[in-house]
C-alpha cells in the first residue's frame, strides 16, 4: 500500500467527483492534509449537512432544504406562470437574467428512453397533477434543443393541452451581440422561421 | 479522392451518452457493420452527432470498441416531431436492444431509412412501426408466415389463430382473426387490422426483449 489507509480512502473518495482522476484526487487530498485541515473539516461538515439536508422541492423538484424551495415559497413569485427547465443550473441562468418572476418546474433530465428515462423519472406525473389542479395559467417550455429536449417539450405540450393550459416556448435564434457569420445554419433557419414584425 | 473521403462511411446515430468529461460513447448503425459502439473523444460539444441525422463517419478499430475519427453530416437532419419523434426513439431502442454489436445487417439499412422517411411524412405512424418490426424480425430470422399456419394450411379469413413465436400460427377457436392476418399480408391497414397487428408484433418481439420492457413505449400516453 502506497498510503496510509485513511489517506487512501480520502483519495479514493475524491475520485467520485466529475473530472477528478486519481492524480487530481491525490493532489486534493494532500492539499487538505498538508495545510488545509480546517478547510477540510469545513468541507466534510458541509458535505455531511448537504447530503442529509438537501431534498427535492415538492412543487418544482429543484433542490430544497424544506418541503418547498425558496422560489416556490416566495409570495413575490407568480405561481400561475411555470417555466419548465431540465436542470437546476437552468434555473440559475434564468434567475441571473433578472427578467422572470414566475416559478419553475425542474425535470432533472430530459426524456431519453434509451437511457431508461421516461415520463415518470422526470416527475411528469407530478406536473400533470399540478396542471389538472387548475392553478397554472401559462407553461413556458425551456428544455434543450436536442432531440431529447424536443421529445420532452412535446410530451409536456400534450399534458398541458389536455388540461387546457396555455403553452409557450422560449424563442430560439441569434444570440445578443452575435455575428450572423458565426451562427450555425440550423439556428439561423429557426431564427428566420420565427421572425417577428419589427416595430418601434 | 483523398484517403479521408474513402474512409467516410454512411451511418445513423442510434444513441449517445456522455463518457468521461468531454467525450461520448455512441451507438451507430451502419450498412456494412451493423450496430457498432464508438468512442468520440471531445465529442460532447458536437451537435451534429445527433439521432435522426444522416452522417458520414470515419472509424478506427481500437479494442472492443471503435473510435470515431471524423464525422460530417450527409444530409439535413430528419424533421421528426411529437409522436413521430417518439416513434423514432422506439425504432432506435428496438435496434439497440435486438441487434448484436458488429453483426452486419445490410438489408436493414434501407428499411431503417425508409422507416425514418415514413415517420417524417407523419401518416399512419403505427403502420410504419409494424412494417419496421416485421422487417426487423424477418432480418433476424424470426419472421413468421402470415399466410399459412404451422401445418402449412393457408390462413382462412373466417378462422382464428394463436401464436407460437418460435414456430408460427396455430389454428384455434379464438385469438388473432384470420381476416386481419391476411389484411396485414396484403397491406390493407384498417383499424381492426392495426389493432391485431400491434398485439401480434408485441407477442413476436416479447421473447427477444426479455423481462425489461421497451422504455419508449411509455412515451405513448393512453387516453
Amino acid at each position: 500500500m502506497k498510503h496510509a489507509p485513511l489517506v487512501d480512502q480520502l483519495i479514493h473518495a475524491f475520485t467520485c467527483l466529475p473530472g477528478v482522476g486519481p492524480r487530481s484526487a491525490q493532489r486534493m487530498a494532500y492539499a487538505l492534509l498538508d495545510r488545509g485541515r480546517e478547510q477540510g473539516r469545513r468541507l466534510g461538515d458541509a458535505l455531511h449537512a448537504a447530503m442529509d439536508g438537501v431534498q427535492h422541492c415538492q412543487r418544482c423538484r429543484n433542490y430544497a432544504e424544506a418541503e418547498l424551495c425558496p422560489i416556490c415559497e416566495s409570495p413575490k413569485r407568480d405561481a400561475s406562470l411555470i417555466c419548465i427547465v431540465s436542470t437546476p443550473a437552468d434555473v440559475l441562468a434564468f434567475e441571473q437574467s433578472g427578467e422572470y418572476l414566475g416559478q419553475y418546474f425542474v425535470l432533472m433530465g430530459e426524456l431519453s428512453p434509451l437511457d431508461g428515462i421516461g415520463p415518470r423519472e422526470l416527475g411528469l406525473d407530478v406536473l400533470e397533477q399540478r396542471l389538472q389542479g387548475g392553478e397554472i395559467r401559462e407553461l413556458i417550455l425551456a428544455t434543450g434543443t436536442t432531440v431529447e429536449g424536443e421529445a420532452t417539450a412535446h410530451y409536456i405540450l400534450d399534458l398541458a393541452q389536455d388540461a387546457g393550459v396555455q403553452v409557450t416556448r422560449i424563442a430560439q435564434g441569434v444570440p445578443m451581440g452575435g455575428d450572423l457569420e458565426f451562427v450555425d445554419g440550423a439556428t439561423l433557419a429557426q431564427a428566420l422561421r420565427a421572425r417577428r414584425p419589427f416595430e418601434s | 479522392m483523398s484517403r479521408v473521403e474513402q474512409d467516410l462511411q454512411p451511418a445513423w446515430l442510434l444513441h449517445r451518452r456522455p463518457f468521461r468529461n468531454t467525450s461520448l460513447i455512441v451507438e451507430l448503425f451502419m450498412p456494412a457493420l451493423g450496430r457498432v459502439g464508438a468512442v468520440v473523444r471531445g465529442g460532447r460539444k458536437d451537435s451534429s452527432l445527433s439521432p435522426f441525422r444522416p452522417l458520414l463517419v470515419e472509424l478506427k478499430a481500437s479494442g472492443e470498441m471503435y473510435s470515431l475519427r471524423g464525422c460530417e453530416p450527409r444530409a439535413p437532419a430528419m424533421h421528426l416531431q411529437g409522436k413521430a419523434l417518439y416513434c423514432g426513439f422506439y425504432v432506435n431502442e428496438l435496434l439497440t436492444r435486438l441487434l448484436h454489436r458488429d453483426d452486419p445487417h445490410p438489408d436493414l439499412w434501407p428499411l431503417y431509412e425508409h422507416t425514418l422517411n415514413a415517420l417524417q411524412q407523419g401518416e399512419m405512424l403505427d403502420v410504419v412501426l409494424r412494417q419496421f418490426e416485421i422487417g426487423l424480425l424477418e432480418e433476424m430470422g424470426y419472421g413468421i408466415d402470415l399466410g399459412h399456419d404451422i401445418q402449412g394450411e393457408p390462413v382462412r379469413p373466417d378462422g382464428y389463430y394463436q401464436l407460437n413465436p418460435e414456430q408460427g400460427l396455430l389454428a384455434a377457436s379464438q385469438g388473432y382473426p384470420g381476416s386481419d392476418l391476411l389484411a396485414m399480408l396484403n397491406g390493407d391497414w384498417q383499424a381492426d387490422t392495426r389493432r391485431t397487428a400491434r398485439q401480434l408484433c408485441r407477442a413476436l418481439l416479447a421473447p427477444h426483449l426479455g423481462d425489461r420492457p421497451l422504455k419508449s413505449r411509455e412515451l405513448f400516453r393512453e387516453r
